[in-house]
């Protein structure tokens, strides 16, 4: 089965890349909205990256009003991470 | 948004900085002060760099070799290839009765493009050397200084629509000056579309996606 890593695909920027997964993973959804981390939130280093974004998300209802709708529209199975 | 493999085609000294010129492919140059992601050899991170020149047939983007990922973008030799993804984010709204340029040192990058559609208005550029000035040579009409004199010193004191690229106290001066400027700003990317929420930086205490809400912001 293939899937993404959660946070590191925009299925709705890129429809045609979440369509060719198994399942689509979203980026984590916590119950209230955050922010995130103060930035800088990336960092690369010689063997890979080290990011430390803080979980930004719109929040719970927004995620169930506004995003997933449109999520189910691509017709591909959805993975939310919470 | 295109991703490609593309092939370098030269590459050229302008003072400190290298001018990377890559065959452009079908990729569409966009709009002035949108940016590619350029992916260097051997790094994990591609870099986020705004198109400098939009030639036929060619890209070219002005680089400054100041870390692993830069200096492997501009070790890149003719015949080379990359692969780059663009454009992306959201470039300088061109709509403007009385543009004037301002850059400063790197911030240079996007403004030969944006001059060369625009029609070659005025542009102040600062620099910290004569050496780094010599990038001033890819802007016509342009007035230049050198540290420790500052491009603010220059404004004219007449309205004028500002469009500005350069280090964050530079733009930080100009919002002073020119509170409805357009600013283009910089951040480490990873996605470069709006996925990661890697890119985030704080302006005016609110946090923006620099990638998606940017990277031109207008200073109001």
């Amino acid at each position: 089965m293939l899937l993404n890593a959660s946070g590191c695909l925009d299925a709705l920027t890129a429809p045609e890349v979440a369509r060719s997964l198994d399942a689509f993973v979203t980026k984590t959804i916590t119950p209230e909205a955050r922010e995130g981390n103060p930035p800088v939130r990336l960092a690369e280093t010689d063997f890979g990256m080290l990011n430390s974004i803080g979980l930004a998300n719109p929040g719970r209802e927004r995620f169930l009003a506004d995003t997933l709708p449109r999520l189910r529209e691509l017709g591909v199975p959805l993975w939310i991470s919470v | 948004m295109r991703r490609r493999l593309l092939s370098v085609t030269s590459t050229e000294q302008v003072g400190p900085y290298t001018l990377l010129r890559v065959e452009s492919g079908d990729l569409e140059s966009g709009v002035p002060g949108q940016f590619f992601m350029l992916e260097a050899p051997g790094r994990v991170l591609p870099r986020p760099m705004s198109l400098c020149l939009a030639l036929a047939g060619e890209l070219a983007f002005l680089i400054d070799p100041i870390g692993p990922g830069t200096r492997a973008l501009c070790a890149l030799e003719p015949g080379d290839e990359l692969h780059v993804l663009g454009p992306l984010g959201n470039g300088f709204d061109l709509d403007v009765p009385r543009p004037l340029l301002v850059g400063g040192g790197i911030g240079v990058a996007p403004l030969p493009f944006l001059s060369e559609v625009l029609g070659s208005p005025p542009a102040i550029l600062g620099f910290r050397s004569d050496w780094h000035a010599e990038a001033a040579a890819l802007v016509p009409n342009a007035e230049v200084c050198i540290e420790p004199t500052y491009v603010t010193e220059l404004l004219p004191d007449g309205q004028v629509d500002v469009l500005a690229c350069g280090p964050e106290p530079m733009l930080a001066a100009l919002r002073e000056r020119v509170p409805d400027a357009q600013l283009a700003w910089e951040a480490p990317m990873a996605c470069g579309y709006g996925a990661c929420y890697g890119c985030a930086v704080e302006i005016d205490g609110v946090l923006k996606r620099l990638c998606v809400d940017g990277p031109v912001l207008c200073a109001a």
